[in-house]
């Protein structure tokens, strides 16, 4: 975020006004701020994070809490980028998640259940976040997603848009774009699997991490700078 | 259950942990609201990227080149993507796309490349600017054929010449 904070803070000065924030919960209003604002949000997110993680005294619970709600009104504000838009959904949810797990004292009987169930609930955020996916392609396309169509005209959009080769070169090899359309609704369907068994961790990971590298590379969607750390929540340490 | 009036807060009630399992309750419920109706409730959502089957025959797109002393050449998109966005949005409502540029359009693309530098500062070297228009056509069976072509350029150090030309 820190690397991104000068392109977005360029983009907040170039649109201004015209920016169209989102309402958290589709109900509660975001303040449209300056691109100084935005800045000091941005600088206050990474600050709250660097305290959590290396003040143990301070607690880390508040300043979680404070990263949660520093994340909604920072993304809100470049929330129409391309390189934005759903892409750090997983952030402010997985902060207020550690946030509000901070605050059950560590010497409370049901502290290690409550550990348990956080890891759990992060886990289903990054599960939904595929099996969402794969159902809205059945919802909106059927069974007929698979046969590549829809990948292989994004692929070609995707050449026209920027001149990516290897985008137009995947696209004309039709097995291969079936293939990967039949990989990827099958990878969105079934990455759920991964919670009731950890040992698929070891299949599903690297595949999430492939299929990310090549959306990046060919679609120049770039899912993986939020959801590739929050693999973590998936790793038995 | 009391109240301790010195640390204003009640005793042995584990409000944080039931305040925690309570939001937890709320997540999964609002992940399982955002799949089964289908709709975003920020930052929930339903993740509905490029799920509408999309089989088109036939696509178009635009995008600008810079071309620098050197020979070399680079694409906005590969480093301002918003930008790159908005370029083609805006070249798509230019209707039809081979009348030659006018003044306005030519300003307008070098307000491109101004913001693109801001961005980029190595942008600022390139030496001539080209609107490529791509359309492709993609049958049911047979090849994908792509055709580009130059719709609009404009050498930098002399803004106001320039019309489209070539094919690649």
């Amino acid at each position: 975020m820190l690397v991104q904070l000068r392109g977005h803070v360029r983009y907040v000065r170039r649109r201004g006004a015209e920016r169209r924030l989102p309402r958290v919960l589709n109900v509660v209003p975001l303040p449209a701020l300056p691109a100084e604002a935005v800045a000091a949000v941005g600088l206050g997110l990474a600050a709250c994070l660097a305290v959590a993680a290396l003040v143990p005294a301070a607690g880390a619970g508040p300043w979680l809490v404070a990263a949660a709600g520093a994340s909604l009104l920072y993304f809100a504000q470049v929330i129409d980028l391309p390189a934005v838009r759903r892409k750090p959904n997983t952030v402010p949810i997985f902060l207020l998640l550690l946030g509000a797990a901070s605050f059950v004292p560590a010497a409370a009987p049901e502290a290690p259940a409550i550990g348990r169930l956080v890891r759990w609930t992060m886990q289903l955020v990054v599960a939904q976040m595929y099996f969402s996916s794969g159902v809205m392609k059945l919802r909106l396309a059927g069974w007929r997603w698979a046969d590549g169509a829809t990948l292989r005209t994004a692929l070609v959009r995707a050449h026209l848009g920027d001149g990516n080769r290897a985008a137009l070169w995947l696209a004309r090899r039709r097995g291969a774009v079936r293939l990967a359309a039949t990989l990827m609704l099958g990878f969105d369907l079934t990455f759920w699997l991964i919670i009731p068994f950890p040992n698929l961790a070891w299949a599903f990971l690297p595949l999430g991490i492939g299929f990310h590298v090549a959306t990046a590379a060919l679609l120049r969607i770039h899912y993986w700078i939020y959801v590739v750390p929050a693999y973590l929540v998936f790793v038995r340490w | 259950m009391a109240f301790d009036s010195d640390t204003f807060a009640f005793v042995g009630w584990p409000f944080a942990s039931v305040g925690c399992v309570t939001l937890l309750l709320v997540v999964v419920a609002l992940l399982a609201w955002s799949t089964l109706a289908g709709r975003d409730l920020w930052p929930f959502s339903h993740y509905p990227m490029f799920a509408a089957n999309d089989n088109a025959t036939g696509v178009r797109g635009f995008r600008l080149r810079f071309h620098f002393a050197d020979g070399r050449t680079t694409q906005l998109g590969d480093h301002a993507g918003d930008l790159a966005e908005a370029f083609a949005e805006k070249l798509e409502r230019r209707a039809p796309v081979a009348t030659p540029p006018t003044e306005a359009e030519l300003a307008w693309v070098r307000d491109f490349w101004i913001q693109a530098c801001r961005q980029h500062p190595p942008l600022a070297a390139a030496v001539r600017l080209e609107v490529i228009m791509g359309a492709a056509l993609i049958p049911q069976a047979g090849e994908i054929t792509v055709v580009e072509r130059v719709v609009l350029g404009c050498d930098i150090a002399a803004p106001t010449s320039g019309t489209g030309a070539g094919a690649s």
